[in-house]
């Protein structure tokens, strides 16, 4: 290639900043996320051994599989938000924490103090401002396969932010391979997913995900997951 | 490490979802496309155990989105055109963009890349918009280093030319 102009060179340095911003301001939609998470728990080892018997074969086993699932769903009844079909997945509730906030940041409740007058039911959002330099930013609420889930966020000095995601029900799919911090009784999931540090646990019925670019670390995360107020 | 390489985890795919969601917007020039298309690549991935000999993840990847988008382009070639209704798009931006004027300014972006020549364009995919090395972008398209240097050089600026026409310099 002749060497170029310094035009040419202006205008390949715009066309690059150009894509720079557009692959910066571009993330998938949860909705693909979503399928593809289904994807992959329904493509996984066991399916696709299925995949390579005879068409035949498949409907047969697609038949009995049915109603084995048909008798194994009826089994679970009863069960209480146990992870059923369907519903949110934690790494869904992830990318609804890595969505912008839409509405102005709650503030503490001077009824509960420790807590903001932001909730799920009778779970609360801490108020992390007493005592750390974490402060309420914002929040927005999103139905995440049907369930309703609240996210507050909290930025603190040098720009980090971290998403706290509350939704009703316990035992999410979708932290494979997470470890386990156990504190006060409490077992706290600590994994990487879609491409965030996410710690989740359980409280009352709910499921908890604290959730932050990688950059923040696990290291910061686990201290205001195990807040007292 | 065996013989026929390293396994691909399955686990791991979330980590690439982003990038080659952007990649595919940008070989489609359609977000609705992108989407397809990217499960559709997952979907190839996952149907049997993958096994990497030179590659790193995101490098095998995109070569199987690119793989993809031309053999879903060839099937699209052989049946009758559709065009969507207006009142079937979806909002510019629903993961979450800042500001409406970034999401159409994207997908502008990713519209002239869709547009231009293919050896440009996957160049530019690879480096650009995925985020490869020149080194890793060249073992994906199975070209050489200073090929992806002098493709991705005239991609850029016929992208800068595309967004404003009036412009000159395109090499």
């Amino acid at each position: 290639m002749e060497s170029p102009t310094p035009e040419e060179q202006r205008l390949a340095e715009l066309g690059r900043e150009a894509v720079a911003r557009a692959v910066a301001d571009t993330y998938a939609p949860l909705g693909l996320r979503e399928r593809l998470e289904a994807d992959r728990v329904r493509l996984g080892p066991t399916r696709r051994r299925r995949a390579l018997l005879a068409p035949a074969g498949a409907v047969a086993l697609l038949v009995v599989v049915v109603a084995l699932g048909l008798v194994a769903g009826a089994g679970r009844d009863g069960t209480i938000g146990g992870g059923r079909a369907g519903g949110p997945t934690v790494l869904a509730l992830v990318q609804a924490g890595a969505r912008p906030a839409i509405a102005a940041a709650p503030r503490e409740d001077p009824s509960r103090p420790g807590f903001l007058k932001a909730a799920v039911d009778d779970v609360a959002f801490p108020y992390y401002a007493s005592r750390s330099q974490w402060r309420s930013a914002g929040t927005r609420t999103d139905r995440v396969s049907g369930a309703p889930a609240r996210t507050v966020y909290y930025d603190r000095p040098g720009g980090d932010r971290v998403a706290y995601t509350i939704v009703a029900g316990t035992r999410l799919p979708g932290l494979d391979g997470a470890r386990v911090v156990r504190d006060h009784g409490v077992d706290y999931r600590v994994a990487r997913a879609g491409g965030r540090v996410v710690v989740a646990w359980e409280v009352k019925g709910h499921t908890c995900v604290l959730s932050a670019p990688a950059s923040v670390g696990a290291d910061a995360l686990l201290p205001l997951a195990w807040w007292q107020a | 490490v065996s013989d026929e390489g390293r396994p691909l985890d399955p686990q791991a795919l979330g980590d690439h979802v982003d990038r080659l969601y952007r990649a595919a917007w940008a070989l489609t020039g359609r977000r609705e496309d992108a989407e397809d298309l990217v499960q559709d690549t997952f979907a190839k991935v996952l149907s049997r155990p993958r096994f990497l000999r030179n590659d790193d993840d995101l490098g095998y990847l995109l070569r199987v989105l690119r793989n993809t988008h031309i053999s879903r382009h060839r099937t699209a070639q052989r049946r009758p055109q559709t065009t969507a209704m207006p009142e079937d798009r979806e909002p510019l931006d629903p993961s979450g963009a800042r500001r409406p004027e970034e999401a159409v300014e994207a997908g502008e972006v990713f519209e002239l890349i869709a547009a231009l020549p293919d050896a440009f364009r996957d160049a530019l995919v690879a480096v650009d918009v995925v985020g490869l090395s020149y080194a890793e972008a060249a073992r994906a398209l199975g070209t050489k280093e200073a090929t992806i240097t002098s493709r991705l050089y005239r991609a850029r600026a016929r992208v800068a030319h595309g967004m404003d026409p009036t412009r000159g310099g395109v090499p």
